[in-house]
């Protein structure tokens, strides 16, 4: 697989920096 | 411990997860690993585990399982215990002197004041090192002699 494969699967979800920052937040157990 | 190398390089699962789902300066940090093969990117299994776990919550997992494989044959591993911040010890085993993240508990100056006191490490935004990566610098400097350009497909 690669790098533009990825990218192109990726286009169909739409997410922003703050939802990555609040899913790691979440994963990593330190939401506050 | 590795010797730290500028040419040692850890994104944060934050900035790994939003390389592929938002792009913007993420993407445009981690090209510049991408391009140049005498960069380094370091992540232990914990730091990816992280960011598998975020594209499986945000997009879908048949995604996330095809990111950890095109991430494995990138990255670097590097060990650290169990319960240590995963950027952050990845950073400090793995002899990166760069930690791209979004975490401004970690990109603050006061942070940055208390790492730089333990290890030679810049933690920074990646539109900060995406703005800042001087690749005929670095490479002067990690390799030695006239930059010759990049020599990697980013995208492949």
């Amino acid at each position: 697989v690669t790098w533009d494969d990825l990218y192109e699967r990726a286009a169909a979800f739409e997410a922003s920096e703050d939802d990555v920052s609040a899913a790691l937040n979440a994963v990593r157990g330190d939401d506050d | 411990m590795t010797e730290p190398t500028p040419a040692r390089v850890v994104a944060d699962a934050d900035v790994l997860a939003a390389d592929l789902l938002v792009g913007g300066p993420s993407r445009a940090a981690l090209d510049h690993l991408r391009r140049h093969s005498w960069t380094t990117l370091v992540a232990s299994d914990a730091l990816l585990d992280d960011a598998e776990a975020v594209i499986d919550r945000l997009a879908a997992p048949s995604l996330a399982a095809g990111w950890r494989d095109r991430v494995d044959e990138w990255r670097e591993p590097v060990d650290h215990p169990d319960g240590d911040h995963p950027g952050l010890a990845s950073a400090y085993r793995g002899g990166a002197m760069h930690l791209l993240s979004f975490d401004d508990r970690l990109t603050s100056a006061k942070a940055g004041a208390s790492l730089q006191g333990h290890v030679s490490l810049s933690v920074r935004h990646p539109r900060a090192f995406a703005a800042l990566f001087d690749p005929a610098s670095l490479y002067r400097e990690v390799v030695g002699g006239e930059y010759p350009g990049p020599d990697r497909d980013p995208r492949e």
